[in-house]
């Protein structure tokens, strides 16, 4: 059958010129449909000698195999460069910018609270909150600073025009908790917000954060407070960091202490932040005074207590190299979102 | 305090490691808070004598020669004490090439070279300095005259070089405002003798001579009141050395009488004051109260209206001190006195604070008398005093003095062990060392009948009243440092008052907050008394705004009573740099209720304007959300933020009210309590913050309320069900009058407890509803975890709403 093995090779020409879809259908019509060539030759079939009619119908069907197989991988070609085409024609560039997601953060005083609030917590100090529009009696007297004394001039006091204060620190809410819990131990921390009667500067507000410190119990000594305070320090500036104890005056702690840390910007070979000692001032604090622990309801020979108090602003101006006070309650979005990984 | 270092040294020696000394003060609380080289400065400074001066025509100035020692210089010179009578006297001289210090045109020190010039046809190559010239205070009336003791030629350095240390002292170290009193610290904290033989005293003699008699009227208000007689004095210029020391110590010299006082005040600790007897009435002295109206002008010419709570030294005609705060006019000693009383005298600190207060005038004298001073050594400061008035004015003699001594101090008894010192300090120290180091303090140490000490304080120790006051000077001595920190830390387990909710609270609303792209600002809580007018929608209007007595700024005078104002003033100022602005804010607001105040703490949000500024897809599909939220983002935002802290049942309903803009706010309420609003902010209102083209929309929230409903320690786990649920769409058509919660009301209650969940995922108006009418389309989810609902009892159920939707508000099916 030489005309089989013509009609072969026509298909094949065909085949390999069909450039789309569309002419392959027709190619495939054209050679393997129902009234296409093949089936004519098929057809054919009929005319030759019938000892030669088996042989020919094996001839046949093997091309139209042939056939068949060269089709579809035609097919499956022309489909591949299209979906490339297509594909191609939809690639991303990667180096597009990404959607802008705005994520807020929290204001960087909220951030060093929120830090200093956990170092605390896991020490085993709980959380209490006060006032802060606070009487004379709680923000001062019970404090051990009556009226008139001269320790009243450590503290520029806002009062209301109902007599009271704006509380100039956090430590009356030791008096508010120990009124709680006399006679059972306590062990807690009070953040806030305290006023002074200051003028805004760089270096001083009229309003600011403190996170107060009191532990009270029947075996706590100022060994304890230094350890607590170390933890912290280490906690806070560095595994690397001590700190050192100097005697101060605070009416409501006897002994009272002034702590610095060994400056973590310098490593105390001395800078600008540590103003050239290699230490920095972070918190002031004491063991409990005993007319404190009185007024709290305590029996004074019965318990001791532990006190401190730090400044949340400064330890953030200390942390992120703040020079300006003034920056925190302007809530300007350009300084606010510096803080996104604080 | 301003210590000259020579001065304190004739108390005490100090170690030649004058970093090592001061870093040891600083640990043993006696704070340094600077050290200056007085001298260092004066590298071409010399002492001069004024060998002539001629007065330049026309002018104020006088062409002046100078002998310093190797040779002469000239200099052109405008200080008003300089004249041709000022020849032969020595000052202090800044030569070509020496650093001044003058102030700028705005009053700030400035540093200016000494360079030869011409002044008016004559050479001037030197200048005669003032005290601020050379650094020494801020005066600069005139040029410092020197003494005359002083050689032409010697550099300045050697004739008032000193070192100036400077001790921050706390309130409690009254006892060191002195440099006796510093000295007598230190030497206690060095372990070093005191000396004390430079404090020379007269001999007085006993109390009862003098010919002015005192009285105290209260002795609560004063323990103790000296007047010594002296007389023939001569008024004139302190001597050289005196006048070297006050110039250290900042002091402006004024003739010797007030100059003595001044000294002795910075020596022993203890204000005196020198009346001309001449102008005395009485003579007598009486201290007293004021009464009503009495009046006193006072040694710095102001005329005080005496509050009749101060204390006041009167002759027999009225007052003529107020008591420890200030000398008046009248009785004031002036070049022609001849005859002095000398107070010397113990008035109450809390008195003279209060009186300063009173007055709003605080003297030297004053800080120094409510620091509190030693009414047993009153009569030493007297005592020395007199011998340096007699020592300077030979033909001065003491006539006598009196002596109102009501009550004499006594310095309190206290008891000290080991055992309380290990008890407060955690450390074991021997009794022995506990004895030493209280005698060092001048402590009278004995045992007590228990095995321990009994240890009186000295009387100058008044603040010493508890053991702890003891245990105090003990660590300062074995060190601070030297006290071991714990290694562990104790735990009261279940005693805790851990306030967990509020602040937990806060913590999840910021974090949620944050995540929603919205940042955290801070804000003041005293305020502008218009800002408290924007309204109290939150709910907490109870009582009135909290006033401040006191204010700092007019913008500032009330306690805030909303967070709202504050966020829109940060939109506002933000917006002159951003697109959008979003920010919350956890803080309180305050009211009074008279006696009772009320905090609430809220938490409030401002968002208005883009939320992610520009961005090129846009306009593209694949975009996938607004840039901008609207009001029922941030209602959405509220309902999720509620279910985070586990609230349930906020309802929300239209409230109008000032700021907000009408038809665009609404209050949350929780039960029957109005909690919180969201709304628009009234464009006007807006307008007055900055805040322009962009709608702003507020919330804000009290909190407490949704601690108390909050049910977060409730969450229990609800098993998940393998039942299929069924899905069914419902389309109607209603009045737009009525308000879409009550018509998905309708649809939950009507669906009853096979209802698992319910949205509204269509409004329409438009073609095909009637005016005034809207379609809601929403999509009802079936589904119970006991059994499989068949299509019947949904189909019924899906009747049972259709119909009650109608015959409660009309509703038409739609579609059908």
């Amino acid at each position: 059958m030489q005309e089989v093995q013509t009609v072969v090779e026509e298909a094949e020409r065909a085949l390999e010129a069909a450039p789309d879809g569309e002419t392959l259908e027709a190619w495939r019509v054209t050679w393997l449909g129902k009234s296409g060539r093949m089936t004519l030759l098929v057809r054919s079939i009929g005319e030759l000698p019938k000892d030669e009619r088996s042989e020919a119908g094996k001839t046949i069907n093997i091309a139209r195999g042939t056939l068949q197989r060269a089709y579809e991988a035609r097919k499956e070609a022309l489909e591949g460069a299209a979906r490339a085409l297509l594909l191609e024609r939809e690639r991303i560039d990667p180096t597009l910018p990404g959607a802008p997601i705005p994520l807020g953060n929290r204001h960087p005083i909220a951030a060093v609270m929120q830090e200093i609030r956990s170092i605390f917590q896991e020490m085993g100090f709980g959380e209490a909150h006060g006032p802060e529009v606070e009487t004379d009696e709680i923000n001062f007297e019970m404090l051990n600073i009556p009226k008139d004394h001269p320790a009243r001039d450590m503290w520029d006091t806002f009062y209301t025009t109902h007599g009271h204060v704006l509380r100039t620190h956090t430590s009356p809410v030791q008096v508010h908790v120990m009124r709680a819990c006399a006679p059972e131990p306590v062990k807690v921390i009070c953040p806030g917000r305290v006023f002074r009667y200051e003028q805004v500067t760089a270096r001083s507000e009229s309003m600011f954060h403190q996170v107060e410190g009191l532990e009270i119990g029947p075996h706590v000594t100022m060994r304890d407070l230094l350890g607590v305070l170390q933890a912290f320090a280490r906690r806070m500036f560095g595994d690397v960091r001590n700190i050192r104890v100097r005697n101060s005056f605070f009416p409501f702690t006897e002994p009272s202490i002034e702590v610095d840390v060994d400056c973590f910007n310098c490593e105390a070979k001395g800078c600008s932040i540590c103003k050239h000692t290699g230490w920095i001032e972070i918190l002031g604090a004491g063991m409990v005074h005993p007319v404190v622990l009185e007024n709290g309801g305590y029996d004074s020979k019965a318990v001791t207590g532990l006190a401190f108090g730090l400044g949340v602003e400064r330890i953030a101006m200390l942390r992120y190299r703040i020079e300006d006070i003034r920056h925190f309650y302007r809530n300007d979005l350009r300084f606010l979102r510096q803080f996104q990984s604080a | 305090m301003r210590v000259p270092l020579s001065w304190l040294s004739e108390f005490v020696d100090i170690p030649s490691d004058l970093e090592g000394f001061t870093a040891m003060c600083d640990m043993a609380g006696l704070e340094v808070e600077g050290i200056v080289q007085l001298g260092d400065q004066w590298e071409r400074h010399v002492v001069g004598e004024i060998a002539d001066a001629v007065p330049i025509e026309g002018t104020h100035l006088h062409a002046v020669t100078l002998d310093i020692g190797s040779g002469t210089c000239a200099s052109v010179c405008g200080a008003p004490n300089v004249t041709a009578e000022s020849v032969g006297r020595r000052v202090a001289v800044a030569l070509e090439g020496a650093q001044i210090t003058v102030t700028d045109k705005k009053g700030a020190p400035a540093k200016l070279l000494v360079e030869g010039r011409e002044v008016r046809g004559h050479r001037s190559e030197a200048v005669l300095c003032s005290e601020r010239e050379i650094g020494l205070s801020d005066d600069h009336d005139g040029v410092l005259f020197l003494g005359g003791d002083l050689a032409a030629g010697t550099p300045l350095a050697d004739a008032l070089g000193d070192t100036i240390i400077t001790f921050e002292l706390t309130p409690d170290l009254g006892r060191c405002f002195s440099i006796h009193g510093c000295g007598r610290e230190i030497a206690a904290l060095l372990r070093q003798p005191l000396r004390t033989d430079s404090l020379k005293q007269a001999e007085i003699g006993e109390a009862g001579g003098g010919s002015v008699p005192v009285s105290i009227a209260d002795p609560q208000l004063c323990n103790r009141y000296l007047g010594a007689v002296i007389r023939s004095v001569t008024v004139r210029p302190s001597p050289d050395w005196m006048q070297r020391r006050l110039i250290a110590s900042g002091m402006r010299r004024i003739n010797n009488v007030v100059d003595i006082a001044n000294y002795v005040r910075l020596e022993m600790g203890q204000p005196l004051h020198f009346f001309d007897l001449a102008k005395l009435s009485g003579p007598s002295i009486e201290v007293r109260t004021a009464t009503a109206g009495e009046e006193m002008t006072g040694l710095d010419g102001v005329h005080y209206t005496l509050p009749e709570t101060a204390l006041i030294i009167a002759d027999a005609e009225g007052p003529v001190a107020v008591a420890g705060v200030i000398g008046g006019s009248e009785s004031a000693v002036s070049d022609s006195t001849t005859d002095v009383l000398l107070e010397a005298a113990h008035f109450h600190n809390h008195s003279v604070r209060r009186t300063t207060a009173a007055l709003k005038l605080r003297t030297d004298a004053a800080e120094r008398f409510i620091k509190d001073v030693d009414a047993a050594w009153t009569v030493h400061a007297m005592a020395r005093a007199v011998a340096l008035l007699l020592e300077i004015c030979p033909e001065a003699h003491l006539e006598g003095y009196q002596d109102a001594y009501p009550t004499q101090p006594i310095g309190n008894t206290l008891p000290i062990d080991g055992a309380a010192v290990k008890r407060c300090l955690g450390i074991d120290v021997e009794p022995e060392d506990i004895r030493d180091i209280l005698e060092r303090f001048d402590f009278t140490v004995a045992k007590d009948g228990s095995g321990g000490w009994a240890a009186t304080a000295p009387t100058y120790r008044k603040e010493v009243t508890h053991t702890a006051d003891l245990i105090e000077e003990v660590a300062r001595v074995v060190g601070l440092n030297n006290i071991p920190p714990s290694e562990t830390v104790t735990a009261y387990l279940n005693r805790s008052s851990y306030d967990a909710g509020m602040a937990r609270a806060q913590d999840r609303i910021a974090q949620i907050l944050t995540g929603l792209g919205f940042n955290e600002a801070i804000n003041y809580s005293v305020v502008s008394e218009k800002w408290n007018a924007f309204g109290t929608h939150h709910g907490a209007q109870t009582g009135e705004s909290i006033g401040i007595a006191n204010p700092i700024h007019v913008e500032r005078t009330q306690m805030r009573r909303t967070l709202a104002p504050g966020l829109l003033e940060n939109a506002g100022e933000n917006l002159r740099y951003q697109r959008g602005v979003h920010l919350f804010e956890l803080g309180r607001a305050y009211a009074t209720l008279g006696s009772t105040n009320r905090e609430d703490d809220l938490f409030a949000f401002v968002a208005t304007g883009s939320r992610r500024g520009a961005f090129w897809g846009e306009a593209d599909p694949g975009a996938a959300t607004g840039d901008r939220f609207g009001l029922f983002d941030l209602k959405g935002i509220l309902e999720s933020l509620f279910l985070q802290i586990g609230v349930q049942g906020a309802e929300f309903t239209a409230i109008q009210g000032p700021s907000l803009t009408p038809g665009q706010a609404m209050q949350l309420t929780l039960g029957d309590a109005v909690i919180g609003y969201l709304a628009a902010v009234d464009p006007t209102v807006a307008r007055g913050f900055g805040i322009g083209e962009d709608t702003a929309y507020i919330a804000e929230v009290r909190l407490q309320p949704l601690l108390d409903a909050g049910g977060v320690e409730e969450l229990s786990f609800a098993r998940l069900t393998t039942q299929p649920p069924v899905y069914r769409d419902l389309s109607v058509i209603v009045s737009a009058a009525t308000p879409v919660g009550e018509i998905l009301a309708t649809v939950r209650e009507a669906a009853g407890d096979l209802l698992h969940d319910l949205q509204l995922f269509d409004r329409y108006r438009g073609e095909g509803v009637p005016e005034d009418c809207h379609s809601l389309a929403m999509s009802l989810t079936f589904q119970t975890p006991e059994r499989t609902l068949t299509a019947e009892e949904i189909d019924q159920r899906f009747n049972t709403i259709v119909e009650t939707l109608d015959k409660q508000h009309a509703a038409q099916l739609r579609g059908s």
